[in-house]
């Protein structure tokens, strides 16, 4: 060929991978107007005429704008920007992201790699149940339900369980994350997981580091089922607030179970159980879609996950109604049992006390959450156990072309799916996020209303609204991990009362230092 | 004395990555003594990053809807709401600090603010005000200016 040519080709060729470099960056930086997430800590109240409650609901923020962001960029960096998108669960963000890439690359990783994956996630799930249970659900449960705001808080707990206890809990804390760390790397954005794999193999060192600690996350989990023993259920208030009709919901549940139907954290099929306990499907996550679908309220622009096959019935309970709910006691809820002796017992426990299956009572999501810590701590111990361990093949390389995947993983707030569609480079064309509060929006939104309902008659707003509202929904746990972090790093919480014509009827405002503002 | 600034913010959400974008900066002075910390964790999951400092500097955004985006302010601790977890789900640092204090851990005594008014912290992916991208290089140098001068005050 003359060397003219091949210059021109030569010159052909940059520029026209110039020119499509060029496009990709253009793709990967421009970031297309998107909504804006919801108001956070927002309820709004629509009355009919006659000034009765017709509809109530809480804002849930979402991810929104998510599957434009993620548009034109590599599917392989998601685990790593999906981690970073909040501030509360990385850890859960970055598994199911690095699962959906084994499934977009159709790769299954070695036995040993989902071994340490599952490892890690354990020790993250132990590590966010028991910072929940003692400090962020204690004040209702620890402190009582019944006692006076000022001592509803942090200082509270601490009053009530003892400095030592405190300083136990952090200390646990403290071990587990330095174990994720050791793991993967970082502790808020880890990097283990990598398709196909993980991206390092465990020392005998390390194995021996997380036998330690997993046999003292085990006694914590234990010591903390006291805890929750002699504080909630010895006291009837607490047992009959947690029975309540006030805080009961008869919904469909949802969550991840293992081949032997038993609660898994990592893996699994997605389990859904019917209101009367019974199965009504179980499905791969691939599947999702045939299953769940999102209703758009006119109203709101949040979106209510229900079952597909059931539909949407307006926000009703009952096997009617495609309304269902994840999180700790949606999981126990949909198992047969639990994967481990000790979990086991105390799962027995939650139902006999409770009144057998399904528990539809909102507020014994707190006492399954223990019931979770014993299992993830149990778990840890068996994987950090477990003697191929320390085996270095922690990878299987893709090499099948990437399309499409999914990944679910159970976020210690529920069932957490993520979906990427690519192009024949891996660049993503198409996301999108089912994350663990968006499951339970509907039922939230009832639950709101619930109280609602029960407090503002004839257009009359009282004060007290507040705080029976907020019981209603912490539950859950809501995510509200984006955007906190601005300061004062409190929300405040804002109740809209709207009358039939839309106008505003009140304001109340519950500032960060427990001031209640109306205008 | 360990002197630190604590840099909050997510690079992610708009405004907020004021935070993570001031502790570059400032790492590139590689001030004398001073630990630059950043993170965009929240409430109780800050606890670790300022523990074993005796003096802490927080840099981050702020939303009161008082002033315009861009506004810097110097807070003291006390100039900002302190009681501790009226709702207990929306913990924050204050929240945080509360706790580590309470259980005797080594929380620092003197913790100082310095907040921008930002537009937009909730907007995935999205642009910085540029009042508030402008206000980077500033709050760099106040912090510059509060570390050697410890008594600075706004």
């Amino acid at each position: 060929m003359p060397e003219k040519t091949t210059a021109t080709l030569k010159e052909a060729v940059e520029q026209s991978a110039a020119k499509a470099n060029q496009e990709y960056m253009r793709r990967r930086i421009t970031i297309d107007p998107i909504t804006r997430l919801e108001g956070h800590g927002k309820i709004e109240v629509f009355l009919d005429e006659a000034g009765e409650v017709e509809r109530a609901y809480f804002q849930v923020p979402e991810l929104r704008g998510f599957e434009r962001f993620a548009q034109g960029r590599l599917a392989e960096d998601m685990p790593q920007i999906t981690s970073r998108i909040c501030g509360v669960c990385p850890t859960a963000h970055h598994m199911a992201s690095t699962k959906a890439l084994d499934d977009l690359f159709k790769v299954d990783p070695p036995p040993v790699a989902k071994k340490i994956r599952e490892l890690v996630y354990s020790t993250f799930m132990a590590e966010d149940h028991a910072l929940h249970f003692y400090f962020l659900g204690g004040p209702d449960f620890v402190v009582g339900p019944e006692a006076p705001a000022a001592e509803r808080n942090i200082l509270g707990v601490i009053g009530k369980v003892g400095v030592e206890v405190g300083k136990k809990v952090i200390a646990m804390r403290r071990r587990l994350r330095e174990l994720i760390a050791l793991a993967g790397g970082k502790v808020v954005h880890p990097v283990l997981g990598l398709p196909g794999g993980v991206a390092k193999a465990f020392t005998a060192e390390m194995q021996k580091q997380f036998q330690d600690v997993a046999r003292e996350a085990v006694g914590f989990a234990e010591f903390t089922l006291q805890v929750f023993e002699s504080v909630v259920l010895k006291n009837s208030d607490y047992v009959n607030l947690i029975l309540s009709d006030n805080y009961t919901h008869r919904t469909y549940y949802m969550g991840l179970v293992d081949m032997s139907n038993r609660v898994n954290f990592y893996d699994g099929n997605i389990r859904v159980v019917k209101p009367d306990g019974k199965e009504w499907r179980q499905f791969h996550a691939q599947e999702y879609l045939d299953y769940i679908a999102e209703h758009v309220e006119p109203w709101s622009y949040v979106k209510f996950c229900y079952l597909k096959p059931v539909g949407w019935k307006g926000f009703t309970e009952g096997p009617e109604s495609g309304i269902y709910s994840v999180a700790p006691m949606a999981r126990l809820n949909v198992a047969d049992r639990m994967a481990t002796p000790l979990a086991q017992e105390a799962y027995k426990k939650f139902f006999a006390a409770l009144g057998g299956k399904p528990v539809h009572h909102t507020l014994a999501n707190h006492w399954a959450r223990v019931v979770e810590l014993l299992y993830a701590a149990e778990r840890m111990k068996e994987l950090a156990e477990d003697p191929e361990l320390t085996d270095p093949n922690v990878r299987t390389l893709p090499s099948e072309k990437p399309k499409e995947g999914v990944g679910v993983v159970e976020a210690p707030r529920g069932t957490l799916i993520h979906h990427y569609q690519t192009d024949e480079r891996g660049v993503i064309t198409k996301a999108n996020l089912i994350v663990a509060t968006q499951n339970n929006a509907a039922r939230i939104a009832m639950s709101v209303e619930k109280a609602a309902k029960g407090l503002i008659t004839r257009g009359q707003v009282p004060d007290g609204v507040l705080n029976k509202i907020e019981m209603a929904f912490r539950a859950y746990d809501p995510c509200h991990g984006c955007a906190t972090h601005s300061l004062p790093g409190s929300m405040p919480l804002i109740l809209r009362v709207l009358d039939h014509k839309g106008e505003p009827v009140a304001v109340l405002k519950r500032d960060v230092d427990g001031t209640i503002r109306r205008s | 004395m360990r002197k630190r600034v604590l840099c909050l913010g997510n690079d992610l959400l708009a405004d907020d990555a004021l935070g993570p974008l001031v502790a570059r900066r400032l790492r590139l002075l590689d001030l004398p003594g001073v630990e630059v910390v950043e993170t965009a964790e929240t409430g109780f999951y800050l606890l670790e990053s300022f523990l074993d400092c005796t003096s802490l500097l927080v840099v981050d955004t702020i939303v009161s809807g008082n002033f315009p985006p861009g506004t810097v302010r110097l807070l003291r601790e006390e100039d900002v709401a302190t009681i501790p977890g009226s709702s207990p789900h929306y913990v924050g640092l204050f929240e945080a600090l509360t706790l580590g204090r309470a259980l005797k851990l080594s929380a620092p005594e003197k913790v100082t603010l310095l907040v921008v008014e930002a537009a937009d912290c909730c907007t995935l992916g999205g642009a910085m005000h540029p009042a508030v991208e402008k206000a980077i290089a500033s709050v760099a140098e106040m912090v510059c200016a509060s570390i050697t001068e410890p008594r600075a005050r706004a």
